[in-house]
């Protein structure tokens, strides 16, 4: 016996079916079951003038007709809107799949190296390190490759992709660190204050050969140019100035930026300012003659 | 006006009237309707008639191998489904010699029929 079948045919009838999803299986098959060799008859009696039209609505014209109560899936501009945009986002998701087998090796190599076995460096630093990441990301490219439609592969792997997303939250926080240390760093430079290992020279002393302090108020460089000034009550830097009018939360901000470890808020009654605004800034030195900012702010 | 409305309200009668010449299937019913005047309608339409005259009673069906593809359900017209035919073809022909007179050409007041 030959069997006569349509691909269009059969993908048709698959999707009526699945329009009467809801329907008694029974009433389904009575309404389908011959569905397919009825239309190779209309295809080969019509010819090129042969249509299917739209699943859905055929779904529906034979509950109605049929006389059943419910109604076949059908939906107005916005669902058929929706569904052609979450299945195109649906199909964009499956074609970039393999960055996803990719990411997930490298979730599973963070979650080992790095949550497991406690190695600081998020980028392996020696052979073995990237030996066990290439086996980590084909394993499962290969994993991903195979599609398993096993319920015994697919449960534990769904488990394992929710895991890979929670292990990304490392590289997140790692990200968000590498992005806060640029800003502060930015904000250094910025200052035009004078650096040392990347922390703000606050406050500099002078001393002879003898360690006796010598009296200094200013460092420059070979060209005269004034690199450091002495900070005083009268010299405030004028980063540091800059504060007032910003709120105590940018001021403070600003300070840990600047590495300014000794700071002291001194709230105070100010007139028609805004409570919580900074209204003025001072340095002044503790009894250990260490500087600390003082931030006036309105209460 | 529009036929296929008024086809709905007699379609059980026609797929009825089709089976009592022969058995058939599915879209060789369809044909045989498109056949006789009813080039719009839909095989959707005629499925679910045929099932739901299958599931009244109207109707009994049977299974014919095909060698070409999968086996054919038939349709037959059993004996309600034949009674039920002869009521409204008697139906069916009272509304038609109704229609027909409230139609047919306007009287003048003399009785006369006007042109």
């Amino acid at each position: 016996m030959t069997i006569v079948q349509d691909q269009t045919i059969t993908e048709f009838v698959a999707r009526v079916k699945k329009a009467l999803v809801g329907q008694d299986a029974n009433v389904v098959a009575d309404l389908t079951d011959n569905l397919e060799a009825d239309l190779l008859d209309r295809q080969s009696a019509e010819g090129a003038a042969f249509v299917l039209g739209d699943p859905r609505v055929f779904a529906a014209e034979l509950l109605a007709s049929a006389g059943l109560s419910g109604s076949a899936r059908q939906s107005g501009p916005l669902g058929r809107f929706t569904r052609s945009v979450a299945g195109a986002v649906w199909r964009f998701l499956k074609v970039i799949r393999p960055a996803w087998w990719v990411f997930r090796g490298l979730m599973a190599y963070t979650l080992i190296w790095f949550v497991l076995l406690h190695q600081e460096k998020y980028i392996p630093d020696n052979a073995g390190a990237w030996l066990a990441l290439m086996v980590l990301i084909i394993a499962s490219v290969q994993v991903g490759r195979a599609n398993s439609r096993k319920w015994a592969v697919r449960a534990p792997l769904a488990l394992l992709n929710i895991l890979a997303i929670l292990v990304s939250g490392y590289w997140l926080v790692g990200f968000t660190q590498v992005r806060d240390n640029y800003q502060r760093m930015s904000a250094l430079f910025d200052s035009g204050m004078l650096l040392q290992h990347a922390r703000v020279v606050q406050y500099a002393y002078a001393y002879d050969e003898n360690g006796k302090q010598l009296p200094m108020s200013t460092i420059r460089d070979g060209s005269g140019n004034i690199i450091f000034e002495q900070p005083s009550a009268e010299t405030l830097p004028s980063v540091l100035s800059g504060l007032i009018g910003n709120s105590l939360k940018n001021a403070v901000g600003v300070l840990g930026f600047l590495d300014y470890q000794n700071v002291k808020i001194d709230y105070q009654t100010a007139v028609d300012v805004k409570p919580g605004t900074v209204t003025d800034v001072r340095l002044s030195f503790d009894a250990m003659d260490v500087p600390y900012v003082e931030l006036v702010v309105a209460k | 006006m529009d036929s296929s409305q008024l086809l709905k309200g007699v379609l059980d009668t026609a797929v009825l009237a089709v089976l009592e010449r022969e058995d058939g299937y599915g879209y060789d019913i369809v044909r045989r309707l498109r056949e006789a005047g009813f080039a719009d309608i839909g095989d959707a339409t005629v499925y679910g008639t045929l099932r739901r005259l299958y599931a009244a009673g109207f109707l009994k069906t049977y299974v014919v191998p095909s060698d070409d593809g999968p086996h054919r359900k038939y349709y037959a017209a059993n004996v309600q489904g034949l009674e039920t035919l002869q009521a409204q073809r008697d139906i069916w022909a009272e509304f038609v010699k109704n229609m027909s007179q409230v139609l047919g050409p306007a009287q003048t007041p003399t009785g006369k029929a006007s042109k």
